[in-house]
């Protein structure tokens, strides 16, 4: 019976241990054990039995209710698109302070990120046998919640931070001896406001985030589309 | 919509491209081109811009980096250069690693004229610079400075002043070469 307990526990281990997810283990658990004994009570080999049983169930994702059957390439396509969309708008947004210091390299980073995408984009795009857009997977709903909670406050926390480190190496020695701000002309303010406003261009990634759950919920196989 | 969102990506695409090409094609070498001539306009005294080392004002020689911050951003500051400060009898010794033969004596004493003049003007208690070259040097005393300008030094620090009685008169050989003999001593 250890070896059904390891098969279960082995389909079970992508998932975090909670009520329901040890209710399933257990039910499962049961299923396999009832149809071992009513396998060998017809005169099959135990471990013929066990194989029979464990075949049976391979996968239980179906079985969690946060699963979401979906046309996963479909689902990646459309993802990628939005994704592409999202860096084009933060390259584009970032062209002009290619003028000023770390604005180029920044701007250069996105401009890299664009192409890679872009790629991967045209790639899938040209994509066209039927099979491969029918193909469907589950995904994890409420772990895609989770990582958008996730994305949101590391980048808050990520503003906030770079929001202080910047005043501190921009003001600091002003604030420490009570000195007062000079700023010398307009590139240099320019460059305070640059400084403060790029880090807010990393908003694409957890809007990226953010994306996910709709587009699970949106290309959810249906029950009609499962017929 | 997704079709649709294809068409806002190209169109993007397009846009970026068009930005992308105005930027780095025409106004970053533009701008390179401004602060190529402004680094030119800084190495020569007639067309310093005094605004660019107003800041450096202050009453005490002491300050060392204030002081090597100022000689950094004076014409020859395209030499190597090392600084002595000596704070008890107020002089600043400035060392370039050239000859004066090889930057040109008419360039070397036109700057040193310029660059004395405004370390003077710029720093109260200043009372003389030495400059060391690889092979000679020259002593400048604020005493000497102030009886050829025949006025407060800080009072040259405005902007026509300025222009008037110290950019454009160094535009002249023959004034180049009185100033010269009255405020360089040869050490």
């Amino acid at each position: 019976m250890n070896i059904l307990k390891n098969h279960v526990d082995n389909i079970f281990k992508s998932y975090k241990e909670n009520k329901q997810i040890r209710e399933l283990k257990y039910e499962v658990l049961s299923n396999l054990e009832a149809k071992v004994e009513d396998l060998t009570n017809n005169g099959m080999e135990y471990s013929e039995a066990v194989n029979k049983a464990k075949e049976s169930i391979t996968s239980i994702d179906y079985l969690i209710d946060e699963n979401k059957k979906v046309y996963v390439n479909k689902y990646k396509l459309e993802y990628i698109q939005i994704i592409l969309l999202y860096f084009i708008i933060a390259w584009i947004i970032t062209i002009p302070i290619r003028i000023i210091g770390m604005g180029f390299f920044l701007n250069t980073i996105l401009f890299i990120c664009c192409i890679i995408i872009g790629i991967k984009y045209f790639k899938l795009n040209t994509k066209r046998e039927y099979e491969y857009f029918e193909c469907k997977s589950f995904i994890n709903i409420q772990f895609a919640f989770k990582k958008r909670k996730i994305a949101w406050i590391i980048w808050i926390l990520f503003i906030v931070f770079s929001t202080l480190l910047t005043t501190g190496v921009q003001f600091g020695s002003n604030i420490w001896f009570s000195r007062p701000v000079s700023i010398s002309g307009p590139y240099q303010f320019a460059q305070v406001i640059i400084r403060y406003l790029s880090p807010i261009i990393s908003i694409i990634i957890p809007l990226v985030f953010n994306v996910a759950p709709k587009l699970i919920l949106k290309y959810e196989v249906g029950e009609d589309d499962e017929n | 919509m997704m079709k649709t969102r294809n068409r806002i990506i190209v169109f993007l695409a397009i846009i970026g491209v068009v930005l992308f090409g105005l930027v780095q094609g025409v106004i970053i070498p533009k701008n390179n081109q401004k602060n190529n001539e402004y680094i030119t306009r800084q190495q020569k005294p007639t067309t310093h811009d005094l605004n660019s080392v107003l800041k450096y004002k202050n009453k005490y020689m002491g300050n060392s980096s204030n002081i090597t911050n100022l000689f950094h951003t004076l014409p020859l500051n395209n030499i190597q250069m090392y600084f002595e400060l000596f704070p008890d009898k107020l002089i600043a010794q400035v060392n370039y690693k050239d000859t004066i033969e090889k930057i040109n004596e008419n360039k070397v004493n036109q700057a040193l004229i310029y660059n004395s003049t405004v370390a003077f003007a710029l720093i109260d208690n200043l009372q003389g610079i030495n400059y060391n070259f690889a092979n000679g040097g020259y002593k400048v005393q604020r005493s000497d400075v102030k009886k050829w300008y025949g006025k407060d030094l800080s009072s040259l620090l405005e902007k026509d002043e300025w222009r008037n009685e110290v950019q454009e008169k160094l535009k002249d050989n023959e004034y180049i070469n009185k100033c010269t003999k009255a405020i360089l001593k040869k050490q």
